[in-house]
């Protein structure tokens, strides 16, 4: 160790002497001040020495650091890698950026930035949008405090004479349009932030550094906004009445997209919100946009060399303005609907809504998702002022309607531990608190992506599988407090279990939901269809056993010597109206569960002829064999108590159905699909209030088309088969499974017969 | 080349250290050394990139300072280096001159 230390002082000794002036003080070409107010010795040579007297393929480095670390580092002067790297030739000094004279010009400037601006909101980074536009940078790049520093610094020129038109056209309409979008930026940014989303997959939250304006108020930068379109306004601005239009309806726009990109909770729930008139503005914008001139020249890549980024560069993004304008058309609508929630009309309609609307496709964009994340929760208050407790147990009432002693207000007042009454709140409260978590995850879960809310059931699952288990020792004490009567049901005395069935109704309809999401995100291959439906059919019978359940225990009753009934408040005690929704609600939910069952069932055998048949063909699996993919697709499913995993040689016995003949199957398919189309058709005549649809009910509705048209498509593939079997004609079909025209959980085959190949030239017999 | 300095014991002294390394396009990059090799291939970590600042000072009316980013763990290839610098902190950690 001596030895060493001794070593590399005598090569600083040598290194003094063999050098020229190496100093502590840095006398580099560099002007500028160091970083920090260290010095730095130049060792360049003896480095470079020392570095040659290293083994080819030696690494001299720092114990704690792997290589594998080294794999995300940035290579610099790679230019795929390193985002400062200039070209040969190329210089450093900014080349002076365009000053549009034109209005026409601005206008275009403004869509090429709202272009910039969705293709953020669409998954690009600022860097590759928004950041790109050397007015954007301008304005930032010197990191304005405050709005008065958050100008333009560009050379004054001959046609910018300040005072004149073109200068005002830049430095007050452009200006005032610029710091408009930034803070438009930081709006969304703030909300996206605050809710569950996911970086890069969804979103690209990161801002390099940068400052969106974050000290500046929305008031402040609305005035500015104002201030310009007075000047658009005024006799000042020589330009021609259509140009004036355009670029006022650009910058109102503006102002009122950033107002309600600004919006509290507590602003929407006070009905604030005026997205419609955003929407109004743009219809003008839609209208004017041809009066700019697109000028390319002032986005740059070259403004990534000046942001802080762990990332290798990455291409400017600039969706063409058509898609822009819709992206940001649906926002608007979008960002109006889900305003619908505030108007809570029961807990199964507000799951309706969130099912329906994130299921939407294209789905709503991250913003809207996230924003509605927050409006069903945020600050403890659920839909701006509810407890989540109260919807939750709205939620459990309106499905099984437990016994009136459990919501007993009276519960709540009593303090005496040996009380009934007292112990019947405090499993309850647990109930409210233990479940609540669970089920605002399940709310917030909805609203993410479709590929992670299908994952993110996978384990949300276990919870409620946990949950309910929980819950069934609860509602076996709670049945003793209340003096739950006995109930004869499928020959057993048994109770109502009212919160336990609850949660057991909800796991069933999310296990179901992961499978239907494999069809829709087309996880599932054409074979592994007729099991994964069989899986459905299974679940979906087993939830209508335990409908059929529920409704027998709506409202239990409870022994008239209830030491309860002397003392329960009349307000607990459900009306016969309640009773009758209750069961309604049980009734609606039994007959959209049957028919979505029937649809299983018929797809079950409809794909399994098609495999029969040869028409739906196993890939070749050399690496994997139909038992371990069957493990693979249950795994989700292994750790639930109930309903069982089937073990693959009866679920492979299940589907096949070896028995059946292939055309007994077919007319048993179809027999299904006839049924299926009758309860759709029977749900499609249903009122919105009672199919719980209030808040959605265009989109509900349009739901129920589409199951109706893969029961009617189901239907024509089974007769086509049919047809073709007793013709003898299966090898001239060709299937082709259609994932588009259909509901996306119910790929229909569309059986059509093959194209024959041209028949050989025959050369003329000349009769 | 003496032999009597052993070069792998010289190069250990500088891992850690906070180096300033001057690329050849005249970027300056300031990080710490993680890792070398014989082509003098540096593996900086927690690195910043300095550059001439774009503006000059009476077109913006404010000091301006250099420009710098953030890069984090960057690899710089010993061809490219024009320049090795080695900070010293006054207070007399790590070497002594």
């Amino acid at each position: 160790m001596a030895n060493n230390s001794g070593g590399f002082n005598d090569a600083f000794a040598r290194l003094h002497v063999s050098e020229k002036p190496i100093e502590g003080r840095q006398t580099t070409s560099t002007t500028i001040s160091s970083p920090s107010p260290a010095n730095y010795r130049d060792v360049t040579q003896l480095f470079r020495q020392a570095c040659q007297g290293l083994d080819v393929g030696q690494l001299v480095k720092d114990p704690n650091f792997t290589l594998f670390e080294a794999v995300g580092a940035l290579e610099i002067m790679d230019p795929k890698m390193d985002s400062g790297l200039l070209k040969p030739g190329e210089d450093d000094t900014p080349s002076e950026i365009y000053q549009p004279v034109l209005p026409e010009e601005i206008i275009g400037i403004m869509d090429q930035l709202l272009s910039s601006e969705m293709s953020w909101h669409d998954g690009a980074a600022l860097s590759q949008t928004v950041f790109t536009c050397l007015y954007i940078d301008n304005l930032l790049s010197l990191n304005p405090s405050s709005l008065e520093e958050a100008k333009f610094s560009l050379p004054p020129s001959e046609t910018h004479q300040p005072g004149s038109p073109t200068y005002q056209l830049l430095h007050v309409v452009l200006r005032a349009y610029c710091v408009g979008l930034i803070k438009c930026c930081e709006r969304v940014n703030l909300q996206i932030l605050a809710e569950h989303t996911y970086e890069e997959e969804d979103f690209v939250t990161q801002t390099y550094n940068v400052s969106l304006l974050d000290h500046v108020t929305v008031a402040e930068i609305n005035k500015l906004i104002v201030s310009a379109i007075e000047y658009v306004d005024s006799a000042a601005a020589p330009w021609p009445n259509n140009i004036k239009m355009a670029l006022k309806a650009r910058l109102a726009f503006r102002k009122l997209f950033l107002t309600e990109l600004s919006r509290d909770v507590k602003e929407m729930v006070d009905k604030r919100s005026n997205w419609d008139g955003c929407i109004t503005l743009l219809s003008t914008i839609g209208i004017t946009r041809n009066l700019g001139t697109a000028v390319p020249s002032v986005f740059s890549i070259a403004v990534q060399r000046k942001l802080a980024s762990t990332v290798p560069p990455r291409p400017i993004v600039q969706i063409p303005f058509e898609e822009a304008f819709t992206i940001v058309s649906r926002l608007c609508k979008d960002a109006k609907e889900i305003l619908r929630v505030l108007n809570y009309s029961g807990a199964t309609n507000l799951m309706t809504f969130f099912l329906r609307f994130t299921a939407r496709k294209p789905q709503p964009s991250t913003y809207v998702r996230s924003l509605l994340q927050t409006l069903f929760f945020s600050n403890h208050v659920a839909l701006g002022r509810m407890q989540i407790g109260h919807i939750l147990l709205e939620d459990v009432k309106e499905l099984c309607l437990p016994a009136d002693d459990l919501f007993d207000p009276r519960n709540e007042l009593s303090e005496m531990p040996s009380d009934t009454r007292f112990q019947i709140h405090q499993r309850m409260k647990w109930f409210v608190e233990r479940a609540g978590n669970s089920y605002i995850t399940l709310y917030r879960t909805i609203c993410q992506n479709r590929s992670r809310l299908r994952r993110n059931l996978c384990h949300l699952i276990v919870d409620w599988d946990a949950l309910q288990i929980e819950c069934e020792e609860i509602d076996g004490e709670l049945q003793q407090l209340i003096k739950e009567e006995p109930v004869l049901h499928n020959d057993n005395i048994s109770y109502a279990f009212s919160l336990s069935s609850w949660v057991y109704h909800y796991k069933l309809r999310q296990m179901e939901w992961i499978i239907f999401l494999g069809f829709e995100l087309e996880v599932y291959l054409p074979h592994e269809f007729a099991g994964m439906y069989w899986y459905l059919q299974y679940f979906l019978r087993t939830r209508l056993q335990h409908l059929e359940r529920i409704r027998h225990f709506i409202h239990p009753g409870v022994a008239v010597d209830s030491p309860l009934a002397v003392t329960r408040s009349k307000e607990c005690i459900a009306s016969a109206q309640d009773i009758a929704n209750a069961q309604a609600t049980v009734n609606f939910t039994l007959l959209e569960a049957a028919a979505l069952q029937e649809l299983c069932s018929a797809m079950i055998f409809l794909y399994t002829a098609l495999a029969r048949l040869g028409l739906v063909k196993t890939p070749p699996q050399p690496y994997s064999t139909d038992v371990m993919r069957y493990e693979l697709r249950m795994k989700p499913f292994l750790t639930i108590g109930c309903p069982d995993v089937v073990p693959f040689e009866d679920f492979k016995n299940l589907v096949d159905n070896p028995d059946i003949e292939t055309i007994e199957m077919l007319e048993m398919a179809s027999e299904n699909t006839k049924e299926g189309r009758k309860n759709f058709d029977l749900l499609s005549k249903m009122s919105a209030t009672s199919s719980h649809a209030l808040l959605c009910e265009e989109g509900y509705r349009l739901n129920l088309r589409e199951y109706l048209r893969s029961c009617i498509g189901a239907g024509v593939a089974i007769v086509m088969l049919l047809k073709a079997i007793k013709t003898n004609t299966v090898a001239d079909v060709e299937v082709e499974i259609d994932q588009g025209s259909y509901h996306s959980w119910f790929p229909v085959p569309r059986i059509s017969s093959k194209k024959r190949p041209p028949l050989p030239a025959v050369p003329p017999t000349g009769r | 080349m003496d032999t009597s300095v052993a070069p792998d014991a010289l190069l250990h002294s500088f891992i850690t250290k906070t180096l300033r390394v001057t690329t050849n396009d005249t970027r300056m990059f300031v990080g710490e050394l993680k890792c070398t090799d014989r082509d003098a291939n540096l593996i900086l970590a927690r690195t910043h990139e300095y550059r001439l600042p774009k503006f000059k000072m009476e077109d913006v009316g404010r000091k301006v300072d250099l420009t710098s980013r953030y890069l984090g763990l960057v690899v710089v290839m010993g061809v490219d280096i024009s320049r090795i610098e080695v900070e010293e902190r006054s207070n007399g950690d790590g070497m002594e001159v």
